[in-house]
């Protein structure tokens, strides 16, 4: 695959070393692969290569079910799972028009600060570890897993769950969930601080992160930048506020933009500050959680109760066309943008009124904002690369879909 | 800075309606989104207009992406989805072309359209005239299809 771009890059004269960098490197979070051109130490251009990853899944989505495309959403980004199933629903939900329940709602506000906090979480471990800080890896993969376990309570999986679905949830979250969950919030500050503690102020982290990496506001848009390498740049902009779904609206939070600088310790302490945020929302969702159901009533939707299933035979009708064949979703098309924890997760749908979309496209955070990389180390250091990387956080399901 | 309240969906439509005048084939906000409709050869002076109005200000690049309908004469459509931040408002401008036409670059306009031109050019087969560097970004280099299209089968090549 690449090399077309090294002999393009290496240029007629073949001057300059060219470094291969992945896509087997641990620091590429995947299977990145850049081709550098050095100029001894300095990078003198940056060629990503992608599409190592690439299942096809827009491909896959078009002769499968709304429901069924579910999956599908998990294996994209894999650290926050949840978060990519509420994009791909509120978009479903948008286009169908469905109702989704008020306690359906404010829980998907817990499910997707959960899997923000998750993806966090493998953002500062595997960041850390890139620039050398080994405990830190160790004390967010520990935390991480409280995280994963309080999936695992609701829905009995742990990373790539599904656990909502077209219309609000399949089923209430038994009452452990609750009590885990609250008795974990104030773990999860504790650790957060910890990682405060062990990095905001270490000078070698300072020397690894600041000023590296620099990218301007204004710039940071024109490029398409979004989520937090937006927001370190000193642009607050966060599509939960801006354009709020679930129940966004209705809690409090701040939107953090870290020093402002557009660095990479902008974007490491805006992330911090976000997890805290996370736990904030979830707090003040925990309290004021409405009751009632947390699936809709609608009959596109809603699977029929069990014990109707089996003695009447329009709800047998009904389960078993909803599940081969889907719910028809009326001709038209809609495009629905909410904030991952990468940044802005877009889903485009257009649908011929079949259950099945006629075409399902994703605008993927990781991939709008992995194309910064070569404006973000040229010039820069050979280990820069390598910090730069982790704080643009990509996710390489989400890019190669 | 902290984010603006969203400018009126009126005032935006009819905002749009004055600067780019003839040049909308046909517009409509279903699903509170408006979408316009142009032709693809005022493509670039639509986006210019639409990025460098004092008030409409689309400065962010969101997504670009095309939907094949096989059978009809203009077959692609190349779907944009541009966001201002600063009116805190959303448009979705689309246009069609035929197979073998191609559409100006908006990483002219927007450098963030560099990587989402390459995969709609790779997916779709798309062509974008001035682009940077139109190459294959998903697919291998050597790759002869263009897999999204509708004539190309799931399985079984």
């Amino acid at each position: 695959m690449a090399t077309v771009e090294i002999e393009r890059i290496a240029g007629e004269d073949d001057s300059g070393l060219i470094l291969n960098m992945g896509p087997q490197h641990p620091s590429t979070h995947g299977v990145l692969r850049v081709v550098l051109k050095m100029d001894g130490e300095y990078i003198e251009e940056a060629v990503p290569i992608i599409g190592y990853l690439h299942r096809g899944t827009e491909k896959i989505a078009e002769s499968e079910t709304y429901t069924q495309i579910l999956g599908y959403t998990d294996r994209m980004d894999y650290t926050a799972a949840a978060s990519s199933n509420l994009g791909w629903l509120v978009a479903v939900e948008t286009l169908a028009g469905i109702e989704v329940p008020e306690r359906a709602q404010w829980l998907r506000c817990i499910v997707g600060e959960l899997g923000r906090l998750a993806g966090h979480l493998v953002w500062i471990g595997t960041h850390a570890l890139d620039i050398g800080a080994m405990s830190v890896f160790l004390y967010a993969f520990r935390a991480r897993e409280r995280v994963l376990e309080l999936f695992e309570e609701l829905c009995g999986a742990r990373m790539t769950h599904s656990v909502m679905r077209p219309g609000g949830f399949l089923e209430e979250p038994r009452e452990p969930f609750y009590e885990k969950l609250e008795s974990s919030l104030d773990y999860f500050i504790k650790e957060i601080n910890q990682f405060d503690k062990l990095l905001s102020k270490n000078d070698l982290w300072l020397g690894r992160t600041v000023d590296v990496g620099v990218i301007s506001g204004d710039d940071a848009i024109a490029m398409g930048l979004s989520g937090a390498c937006l927001r370190g740049s000193g642009v607050e902009w966060d599509i939960r506020k801006a354009e709020p779904y679930a129940a966004y609206d209705k809690v409090e939070f701040d939107i953090p933009t870290g020093t402002g600088k557009g660095d990479v310790y902008s974007r490491y302490l805006l992330r911090l500050e976000e997890m805290r945020q996370s736990v904030r929302i979830m707090r003040q969702v925990i309290e004021h959680l409405p009751p009632g159901p947390v699936m809709t009533d609608d009959a596109r939707v809603a699977r029929p109760d069990t014990p109707r299933l089996y003695t009447d035979m329009e709800a047998m009708i009904n389960h078993f066309w909803m599940y081969i064949h889907g719910f028809p979703v009326p001709r038209g098309e809609t495009y629905v943008a909410i904030e991952a924890p990468k940044g802005e997760l877009g889903f485009y749908v257009v649908s011929d009124g079949s259950g099945k979309p006629y075409r399902m496209h994703v605008r993927s955070p990781s991939f709008v904002n992995l194309q910064s990389l070569p404006y973000l180390v040229k010039g820069r250091l050979l280990a820069d690369v390598v910090s730069v990387i982790g704080s643009i956080d990509i996710v390489l399901g989400e890019i190669d879909r | 800075m902290s984010i603006p309240p969203p400018v009126a969906a009126d005032l935006i439509h009819e905002r749009v309606k004055a600067v780019l005048g003839d040049r909308v084939i046909a517009a409509n906000s279903l699903r509170n989104y408006l979408t316009i409709e142009i032709a693809a050869t005022d493509l670039l002076v639509v986006a210019t207009a639409l990025r460098d109005d004092p008030e409409l200000r689309f400065n962010f690049f969101g997504d670009v992406t095309a939907v094949h309908w096989p059978g009809e004469s203009q077959e692609l459509e190349v779907v944009y989805h541009l966001r201002s931040i600063p009116a805190n408002r959303r448009i979705r401008v689309k246009t069609r072309i035929a197979a073998h036409e191609s559409v100006e670059s908006m990483a002219q306009v927007w450098p963030g359209a560099d990587w989402p031109e390459r995969e709609v050019y790779d997916l779709m087969g798309v062509n974008f005239v001035n682009h940077p560097d139109l190459r294959r970004i998903l697919m291998d280099e050597d790759y002869e299809y263009h897999p999204l299209r509708k004539d190309f089968p799931r399985e079984g090549l």
